[in-house]
């Protein structure tokens, strides 16, 4: 097969298999539905692993979605075009790779639902619009998937839609995500009008032959098109001020949860950062605003993520804490790291969920830690995994968290745009991170069981732990693509490889002047001092939760008002509630009581009055009697004799 | 001067066709109005016999023949319709059917 048809059929076999579903298979038993939607998925994946080993370059016009020959005395195109090249191939084997495995384990996971083909149709549309998005070689195509993976977690999110608590998540999980697309739009105009192109190829081209003036006139356009980006990453990958959607979006399904709020979706902004890298490379501001917002939503969400006592919302704050580190990455100028961040995030993210699904599904929907604890003995293989996944979210040494965070702490250090204090909050992050990991696992899994049927409880079958069990062992060696230097003596896998995809990024950092440039001494520092803190306050977390919650009831008074503020989540939500929610209600309301009521329904319910009440004058004539009607006839008759005879 | 019996006809038939006409506009009752409306029809058809007698032509006894077999018709097709109208409505005075008041 040649690659143009291996692209094609990873497009749309999802697609094709969500229309199956949806309109063939609407009253199949799950195991139907499951295995169809599955199987595409996996078809794509095999497909995406052919791509990926060719290793080549692979563009496709579809269609034209606009074209408009004279537009302004030139030619308007905007094709339906995907392009392959190696920062899409590693995305696409992500997508499709974890995709195919919570598919599966959606099958078990969803077995209770009446009517499951609509999960499963919404999860492959999703997984079609998410290739859209990386497959698209325009900014446009990328929208399109950018819109479609949003409709569909707002599907999602909202799938038990009869509780309304679940609806409210979806919309506001949708809404933040629009504020970040009217950035991505405004992106892509000013980049229409600044280089007549859309086009990510066409605009890389045109910055890398402009003269330099051009750069000096129009700072403040890029300058906007970076913030633009910086907008719509923030919406989608839910960095500051735009994250509080993503712990509301736990109100989805858990394997919702895990593709779509952990493994891929969230990621779209790192690889839109990576995608557009050489235009975001041109403004200073732009590039310390992304280290910075990163950084900033790191350490914030990791606080958060300490004093959280739903499984699902530690596991939602430790997912914005880590896309907070990708950013960080991008930010610094180490947009490669960015990239082996989102893919061994996917794998033990992935596989934290998955376990907590599995852990509430044999719990039967209690999502509560406090009403936990000792499962080991009664889930062996989802704890194993669990603990596997945590050890690689930590960073323990060995893991493949480790090499990935490793790698984007020292490029905080010395990267290009790096600066030690970048450095001091993903240190402190990763403190953080091993405390209420551990705080977690040790709470699930160990120490006395708390549950209130403690009976019941027991592994769930294969379609569980099968997938489970590949993205824990994915989990610890997935670190191999970047082992670093200072290890092998080589530059590590993604450096390597993604090069071709962030050369021109790199040529423009490289001709910026830096202080200091990397040496192995400090990196084994780093390495050593980051290490041993994650060690310490991992142990700290068991230390104090050894016995259970009340453990860290101690602990919290210790804090006093700052204990109370992080519980309640810094009061965003509240902050956002009262400068913008209530006054934006307010407004509401009164256009609603006064503009709306008074004017607009004056206008519209006036008019038919007044037409009523004049034609009331006339219509009275019309009794409906016969005998006034032939009354009526025969003067008529009479008076027509009296003109025609006399 | 005596008048012959064609001219008799003619102002009878004017006579007849009043009670009829204030039989339409008086009587409540829909048959009553039917049957003053076949008493005009007969009005109308007196008078173009005496026309015709009058005039030595026999146009207006070929229409009288006319105007009867659609006479004969109507008075089916109105009767039917009166009582469908009945079964639907189990009313027939005219007042109470008002449906297209304005």
């Amino acid at each position: 097969m040649s690659n143009v048809t291996l692209l094609l059929l990873i497009v749309f076999v999802p697609f094709a298999a969500a229309l199956i579903n949806g309109f063939v298979l609407r009253k199949a038993r799950i195991g139907i539905v499951c295995a169809v939607a599955t199987l595409a998925v996996f078809f794509s994946f095999i497909c995406s692993v052919l791509l990926f080993v060719s290793n080549s370059v692979v563009n496709v016009n579809v269609f034209n979605l606009i074209s408009i020959s004279s537009f302004n005395h030139d030619t308007f195109v905007v094709p339906f075009a995907f392009t392959v090249d190696r920062l899409s191939s590693l995305f696409l084997l992500v997508i499709t790779g974890v995709g195919s495995l919570i598919h599966l384990y959606s099958g078990e996971y969803m077995s209770h639902e009446k009517r499951p083909y609509r999960f499963f149709v919404y999860l492959n549309l999703f997984i079609f619009s998410m290739l859209l998005l990386v497959l698209g070689s325009n900014m446009f195509v990328t929208f399109i998937g950018w819109e479609g993976v949003g409709v569909c977690s707002y599907l999602l999110i909202g799938y038990w839609f009869e509780d309304v608590a679940n609806s409210m998540a979806a919309i506001k999980a949708f809404l933040f995500n629009r504020i970040g697309d009217a950035g991505f739009l405004i992106a892509m105009f000013l980049s229409y009008s600044l280089f007549r192109s859309i086009q990510y190829s066409e605009i890389a081209n045109t910055l890398g032959h402009l003269p330099p003036q051009f750069f000096s006139e129009n700072a403040t356009s890029i300058m906007l098109i970076g913030f633009g980006l910086l907008l719509g990453v923030a919406g989608k990958s839910a960095q500051i001020p735009l994250y509080t959607w993503l712990p509301d979006a736990m109100a989805g399904p858990t394997p919702v949860s895990a593709l779509i709020h952990a493994a891929t979706m969230v990621t779209a902004g790192i690889y839109l950062m990576n995608r557009t890298s050489f235009i975001l490379v041109q403004s200073h501001v732009v590039m310390a605003s992304i280290a910075i917002i990163g950084a900033a939503t790191a350490l914030l969400a990791a606080t958060i993520g300490l004093a959280q006592n739903d499984i699902k919302k530690v596991l939602a704050y430790s997912t914005c804490s880590q896309l907070g580190y990708m950013v960080l990455a991008c930010g610094v100028g180490a947009f490669q790291y960015g990239v082996s961040h989102v893919i061994t995030h996917a794998f033990f993210k992935a596989c934290l969920f998955l376990g907590a699904g599995s852990v509430i599904h044999a719990l039967h929907h209690e999502q509560d830690i406090r009403k936990m604890g000792g499962l080991y003995k009664k889930m062996p293989i989802t704890t194993l995994t669990f603990v596997i996944a945590t050890l690689a979210i930590i960073g323990f040494p060995g893991f493949s968290g480790f090499f990935s965070k490793d790698a984007i702490l020292s490029a905080a250090w010395s990267g290009p745009y790096g600066h030690p204090a970048l450095w001091a909050v993903g240190f402190v992050t990763a403190g953080l991170t091993a405390f209420y990991m551990l705080r977690l696992t040790w709470l699930v899994f160990f120490g006395e069981c708390r549950a209130e049927h403690p009976t019941h409880i027991h592994e769930t079958n294969f379609v569980i732990t099968l997938p489970l069990l590949v993205l824990a062992i994915l989990s610890a060696l997935g670190g191999v693509i970047v082992i670093p230097e200072v290890f092998t003596g080589h530059e590590n896998f993604i450096t390597q490889f993604l090069h071709p995809v962030l050369e021109q990024a790199q040529a423009v950092m490289a001709s910026v002047p830096r202080a200091e440039h990397n040496n192995a001494a400090v990196e084994w520092y780093l390495m050593a001092a980051s290490t041993t803190l994650v060690i310490v306050s991992a142990l700290c977390a068991i230390f104090i939760y050894r016995k259970g919650p009340e453990g860290g009831r101690k602990f919290a008074n210790a804090f006093g008002q700052l204990y109370l503020l992080v519980r309640d989540k810094w009061r965003v939500d509240e902050l956002y509630a009262a400068v913008i929610v209530r006054p934006l209600s307010r407004i509401a309301d009164f256009l609603y009581s006064f503009v709306d009521r008074f004017f607009i329904e004056g206008i519209v319910n006036g008019t038919p009055g007044v037409l009523y009440a004049g034609t009331g004058i006339t219509s009275n004539s019309q009794t409906g009697m016969t005998r006034s009607y032939l009354k009526f006839i025969f003067i008529g008759i009479l008076l027509f004799a009296f003109v025609l005879f006399i | 001067m005596s008048i012959s019996l064609p001219e008799m006809g003619i102002y009878f038939s004017l006579l007849l066709f009043l009670v009829g006409l204030l039989g339409i506009m008086l009587r409540k009752n829909i048959i009553f109005m039917m049957l003053a409306v076949e008493v005009m029809l007969n009005a109308a058809n007196l008078a173009f016999v005496s026309a015709s007698v009058l005039t030595n032509t026999i146009d207006g006894q070929v229409i009288m023949f006319f105007v009867m077999a659609v006479a004969a018709c109507e008075a089916g097709i109105g009767l039917a319709l009166i009582i469908s109208l009945y079964r639907a409505r189990n009313t027939l005075e005219a007042d109470d059917l008002r449906i297209l008041r304005g």
